[in-house]
C-alpha cells in the first residue's frame, strides 16, 4: 500500500496541533469524532516540519471522499481492512453549494437512516440535526458547507461486510449515498447495487453515448489502448501497439473515473467481463508468420458510425473495421494489394466463423483472389448467454498478466 | 484493495503544493542541507499583502474568466489560437473544443484522447494534438465540424504504462520541423505488465519492477527511463513523421517554445537533478542535465547513469539559462510564449511570459548569450489572484493572453481565461544584463536621481546543488550591494558595478526602495538573474 512519507507526521499534527482539537479518546470505540474543522485540514497540508506521532500509536490510514454536484459522493465506493483506523478526509466541493453531511452505518442501514432523517426533518429540527441509531459507526458532527473540509476519524469494524455510507440532509439521502467494502470482494461497478446508478453514469467513458472511442490506460492490454462503444450493447479494446482488438465485452461501457480523478494512475474497469479475449495477432499472409514482422499503427477514421483502424504489417497496409453482429462481433478486414492468401488463426475462447475462407486446422484460410476484403465473425461461446457474467469478475483495475506477447 | 487506496493516498498531494509534472514521492524534501551556507527557501514575507497585491494590479492588467464547454472536465491540456482567431483547448478527459470569442460559443471538434498536453493548427486547418501514446492529426473531412479521421503521425515512442509519462508539445519552429517533450517515469509507481518499446536493460532488473514496489522503487531511480526518449526532446518532420532524438536531459518538459528568433527554449521542473525549477536553450545533441534519459544516446557506453560520477555528468551537461528560485518565484513553472512586439505590451515585447502552477502568477524572461552561453532572468510580471492558480497552458490571440488551467492531483484550478493590459505599463524593471562589472537593469519609467544611492539596492546571491536529491536549499548565500550605480542619460538604465561576479550564481535583486522620478513604488520588486559566463 503507497502512503505518502508524511503521512505519519501529518497525523501528529492534528492530533497535537495548536489548533485546540482533542485527539479523539477512544479511536476503537464505534463512536469516532470529527477532529478537524476546515482551518485544521489546511494547516495538516503546510510543508512545516511536523511532530511525528508518538511512538505506539496506530497510523490512520487516509481515504479521500469528496461531495459533489448532482447529490453524489466522489468516490462512490472505497475499500477497507477489517479493523483499520481510517482518516476520512472529507470536502463538500458541490458547486451547485447544497451542504452535506456524512454517515457511516452497519449493513442494511441506509434506507433505516435516510427515513430516521426525514422524520427528523418533519419534525422540526434543524437542517443539520442527525438521527440517532445504535447502528451509527461515524458521521461528520456538522453539516459541511461548500468549500468546507473535514477530517473524520474512525476504526473500521472488525466484521466483514458492505458499511453503507449516506447524507442525511432531507431529501439528500434518496440517491446520495455509497458503501465502504470491508473484507468482501468488490462486484463490477457496473453491477454494485450498493451504490447509485447516477455515480457510474459520471465516470462512464463518453457518458453513455454510442459509437465512442476513449483512448485511456486499459486492463490486460499495452498502454496505447482503447475502448470503442458499439452501436447496440458490444464493446471492444483496442491495442494499437500491438494492431489488434486484444477483448470484447457486452453491456455497459467502461468508468475511467479513477483514472481521471487521479494523474493517470489507474486502469478504466470495464463494465463486465470480456467474453472473448484474443491471444495473437489473427492474419497471417502468406506463409510469413505476422510475429516476425513489425506493426505500425497508423490511426482511424470514422466509417458512419464504425472506426476503422488502419495498420502496417510488415509492407502490408491493413484497415480493420469492427462492428457488432448476432451476439457478437464481426471483424471486417480489407488488404490493400495482397496477392498472396491470408490465414485467419483462430481460438477456442469464442465461436469463430469466417464466411469468406475456408476451414482449416488453425482457423480458415482465404484464397487471394478474396483476401483484399473478407470478414471474420467472433461470438460467444454459448450464443445464449452472450455476457460472461455469470464468470468470476477479475479485478479490472491492474494489468495482470496476459497470456498473450506483449 | 491497494490500488483503491494507492489512489486516495496520491490524492493526499492535492493539499500539499505540487507541480503537475513532479512526482508524489517527493512530498517529504529529500534534498540534505550541505553542512555550511545552506539557506532555507522558505518564502520572504511579500512586500504587499495580497489585497494590495491585487489592487495594485488591477490597475494594469485585467483578466477575464472563460468557462470550459458544459459537460466537460474542465481541466486544460493544451491550448492554442486558431487562424481564423478561434480558440482551441483540450481537455483532461479528451475532448477538443472550439471556442469562439465573439460569440461566446464552444463547439467539441474531437474526442476520447488520452491526456492531451499540445496543440497546433497546420496550414490546411488539420490539428495535431500530442497525447500520452501518440501525435494525431484530427481532420474533418465531411465538413460537420467533427474531426472524423485520427491518424497518427507519431508513435515511435516508448511507453510502461507509468503514469508520469506524460508527453508535452508540439511547438514549431519556424522551419517548420516539430518539437515534443517526453517525461521521464516516476518512481512513485511502477510500469504495467505490458510496454510498449524496446525495454533498457540498463539499471533495475524489469522483474523487480513487479516485485515489492515500496522496496524495489529506491533502486529505479527517482525518476526513469527505460523505454525509448523518456527525458528527451525530439525533433520531427510533420508530413513524414520521422523522429530524429534531438537534445537529452529532461525530466518534465512541461513547456516548449520559440523565442522571437526562432531559438528552442524548455521548462524543467525542480526536483531530482533540478535544484530548481530551470529553462534551457535547447540545442541538437545537448545534455541538460537529468542523467536518467542518457543510455538512450547512442554513443552512451557508461552503464547505468547513476552510477556516474557526478561531476562526470556535470562536465557533459549544459546548464540552465534561468533558474526560477523555487518558491520565491515559481514552483513548478509551464509553458513560456513570446510577447507581441505591440503597443499594448510596449517595453515587454519580445520577451517570454511563462506560466505557475501553484500559485496564480506569471512571469517573464530574458535571455542574452555571454561567451557561448545561455543566460538570463527571471521576473514576476502579473501576479493577482484573478488569474487563478494552475496557470498550465499560455496562448496570444492578438493581444490577449490566453490561459488554460489544470492541476490534476496537484495544486491548481481549471478553465480558461485571459489578461491583458490596461493603460501604460507599470513602473517595472524591464531587463537586466551583465555587464564585465556588475549588471544594467532597465527599467519601464525613469528612475529618481536618489537610484544612485547604492544602500537602496539589495542583492541576494546564492546558488543550487546538482545531484540526485530532489530539489536543492539555497547555497552559499551572501547579501551584496552594489559599489556605484550609475544612471542612463534617461534615467531608465542603471548600471550596477559589484566588487566581484560570481559563475552560477542567482544574483537575486530586491527592488522594493526603489522609485520612479514620478514617484511610482515598482509593481514587481524581485528580479533574479542567473549568471553562469562572465563578460
Amino acid at each position: 500500500m503507497r502512503i505518502p512519507r508524511v503521512l505519519g507526521s501529518i497525523v501528529g499534527v492534528f492530533l497535537t496541533g495548536p489548533l485546540g482539537l482533542s485527539a479523539a479518546p477512544d479511536l476503537g470505540k464505534a463512536a469516532a469524532q470529527p477532529v478537524s474543522n476546515e482551518k485544521a485540514a489546511v494547516n495538516l497540508a503546510a510543508p512545516a516540519p511536523a511532530k511525528a506521532a508518538a511512538k505506539g500509536e496506530p497510523k490512520p490510514k487516509k481515504v479521500f471522499l469528496r461531495m459533489a454536484e448532482g447529490l453524489r459522493f466522489d468516490p462512490p465506493r472505497f475499500e477497507a481492512k477489517p479493523g483499520d483506523l481510517i482518516a476520512l478526509n472529507l470536502e463538500n466541493v458541490d458547486v451547485s453549494h447544497q451542504p452535506h453531511n456524512f454517515v457511516i452505518v452497519q449493513p442494511g442501514l441506509v434506507q433505516d437512516i435516510v427515513k430516521l432523517a426525514m422524520d427528523l426533518a418533519a419534525s422540526g429540527a434543524s437542517q443539520g440535526a442527525l438521527p440517532k441509531h445504535p447502528g451509527i459507526i461515524a458521521s461528520s458532527a456538522d453539516i459541511l458547507n461548500p468549500e468546507s473540509k473535514a477530517v473524520l476519524q474512525f476504526k473500521v469494524p472488525e466484521t466483514p461486510g458492505v458499511y453503507g455510507y449516506v447524507c442525511t440532509v432531507p431529501g439528500h439521502g434518496v440517491v446520495m449515498y455509497g458503501a465502504m467494502y470491508v473484507g468482501v470482494p468488490m462486484p463490477l461497478l457496473s453491477k454494485d447495487t450498493n451504490i447509485p446508478q447516477i455515480t457510474l453514469e459520471k465516470g462512464l467513458a463518453g457518458g453513455g453515448k454510442r459509437p465512442f472511442v476513449q483512448r485511456l490506460f486499459m486492463p490486460n492490454s499495452g498502454p496505447a489502448s482503447m475502448g470503442v462503444a458499439l452501436p447496440g450493447t458490444q464493446n471492444y479494446c483496442f491495442d494499437s501497439a500491438a494492431c489488434r482488438v486484444r477483448y470484447a465485452w457486452n453491456g455497459i461501457f467502461m468508468d475511467g473515473s479513477q483514472h481521471w480523478r487521479g494523474s493517470g494512475k489507474e486502469l478504466a474497469e470495464l463494465g463486465d467481463v470480456p467474453w472473448w479475449t484474443s491471444g495473437a495477432f489473427p492474419l497471417k499472409f502468406g506463409d510469413r508468420e505476422s510475429s516476425s514482422l513489425d506493426f505500425k499503427f497508423l490511426g482511424y477514421s470514422m466509417k458512419g458510425e464504425f472506426p476503422e483502424f488502419h495498420f502496417k504489417v510488415g509492407a502490408q497496409e491493413v484497415f480493420e473495421c469492427v462492428q457488432p453482429s448476432g451476439s457478437g462481433i464481426l471483424l471486417k478486414f480489407r488488404l490493400p494489394g495482397i496477392n498472396s492468401s491470408v490465414g485467419v488463426r483462430s481460438d477456442s475462447s469464442a465461436q469463430w466463423a469466417c464466411p469468406d475462407g475456408v476451414a482449416t486446422k488453425s482457423g480458415f484460410r482465404i484464397s487471394a483472389a478474396k483476401a483484399a476484403e473478407f470478414s471474420v465473425l467472433i461470438q460467444p461461446k454459448d450464443a445464449s448467454a452472450p455476457a460472461a457474467s455469470k464468470a468470476s469478475a477479475p479485478s479490472a483495475s491492474r494489468p495482470v498478466p496476459s497470456s498473450s506477447k506483449p | 484493495m491497494q490500488t483503491r487506496f494507492s489512489f486516495y493516498t496520491a490524492a493526499a498531494l492535492t493539499l500539499v503544493p505540487m507541480p503537475l509534472h513532479s512526482e508524489p514521492a517527493a512530498v517529504a524534501p529529500a534534498a540534505k542541507a550541505p553542512a555550511t551556507g545552506a539557506t532555507s527557501s522558505v518564502p520572504e514575507k511579500s512586500f504587499y499583502s495580497a489585497s494590495e497585491r491585487d489592487s495594485q494590479m488591477g490597475r494594469f492588467y485585467k483578466v477575464t474568466q472563460v468557462k470550459a464547454p458544459a459537460g466537460v472536465d474542465s481541466q486544460v491540456g493544451a491550448l492554442s489560437v486558431l487562424k481564423d482567431g478561434r480558440i482551441v483547448a483540450a481537455f483532461h478527459r479528451g475532448e477538443v473544443g472550439i471556442f469562439n470569442p465573439e460569440k461566446q460559443e464552444w463547439s467539441i471538434f474531437a474526442e476520447g484522447l488520452h491526456e492531451p498536453l499540445g496543440i497546433l493548427e497546420e496550414a490546411d486547418g488539420s490539428l495535431l494534438v500530442m497525447q500520452r501514446p501518440e501525435l494525431t492529426r484530427l481532420r474533418d473531412t465531411t465538413g460537420n465540424g467533427k474531426a472524423d479521421s485520427y491518424e497518427t503521425v507519431f508513435s515511435d515512442f516508448g511507453m510502461t504504462g507509468n503514469y508520469h509519462e506524460f508527453a508535452f508539445g508540439p511547438v514549431r519552429a519556424p522551419s517548420g520541423k516539430l518539437y515534443v517533450g517526453l517525461n521521464l517515469a516516476s518512481s512513485g509507481d511502477t510500469v504495467h505488465e505490458e510496454v510498449r518499446g524496446k525495454w533498457l536493460p540498463i539499471g533495475l532488473d524489469r522483474k523487480e519492477f513487479y516485485g515489492d514496489w515500496k522496496k524495489n522503487s529506491k533502486e529505479a531511480g527517482r525518476m526513469y527511463s527505460r523505454v525509448p526518449w523518456r527525458g528527451w526532446v525530439l525533433e520531427l518532420d510533420p508530413i513524414t513523421g520521422k523522429a530524429t532524438p534531438f537534445a537529452s536531459g529532461f525530466r518534465s518538459p512541461d513547456g516548449l517554445g520559440f523565442d522571437a528568433e526562432g531559438r528552442l527554449v524548455v521548462s524543467d521542473n525542480q526536483g531530482d537533478w533540478r535544484g530548481s525549477s530551470e529553462l534551457h536553450v535547447v540545442k541538437k545533441g545537448g545534455f541538460y542535465g537529468h542523467p536518467a534519459s542518457l543510455p538512450w544516446r547512442e554513443d552512451w557506453g557508461k552503464g547505468a547513469p547513476l552510477d556516474v560520477p557526478v561531476e562526470t555528468l556535470d562536465k557533459l551537461r549544459t546548464p540552465a539559462a534561468v533558474w526560477f528560485p523555487h518558491l520565491s518565484y515559481a514552483n513548478s513553472p509551464t509553458q513560456m510564449v513570446a510577447i507581441p512586439k505591440t503597443p499594448v505590451w510596449g517595453p515587454y515585447g519580445g520577451q517570454f511570459v511563462i506560466g505557475e502552477m501553484n500559485v496564480p502568477k506569471l512571469l517573464r524572461v530574458t535571455l542574452e548569450e555571454v561567451n557561448g552561453m545561455w543566460q538570463g532572468a527571471c521576473y514576476p510580471f502579473v501576479e493577482t489572484s484573478e488569474l487563478k492558480a494552475g496557470l498550465h497552458r499560455l496562448v496570444f490571440r492578438g493581444d490577449q493572453l490566453w490561459m488554460g488551467r489544470t492541476h490534476l492531483t496537484w495544486a491548481g484550478e481549471e478553465n480558461l481565461g485571459f489578461v491583458e493590459p490596461v493603460g501604460p505599463a507599470p513602473m517595472d524593471a524591464v531587463s537586466i544584463s551583465l555587464t564585465k562589472t556588475g549588471f544594467k537593469v532597465r527599467f519601464t519609467r525613469p528612475l529618481a536621481s536618489s537610484s544612485t544611492d547604492p544602500t537602496l539596492w539589495k542583492i541576494r546571491r546564492y546558488t543550487y546543488a546538482y545531484h540526485k536529491e530532489y530539489g536543492s536549499p539555497e547555497l552559499d548565500q551572501e547579501i551584496l550591494a552594489p559599489t556605484a550605480v550609475v544612471l542612463s542619460e534617461d534615467g531608465l538604465t542603471a548600471d550596477l558595478t559589484l566588487e566581484e561576479l560570481h559563475e552560477n550564481f542567482v544574483y537575486d535583486f530586491y527592488l522594493e526602495k526603489l522609485r520612479a522620478a514620478d514617484g511610482e513604488t515598482p509593481l514587481n520588486v524581485r528580479a533574479a538573474y542567473t549568471l553562469r559566463r562572465k563578460r
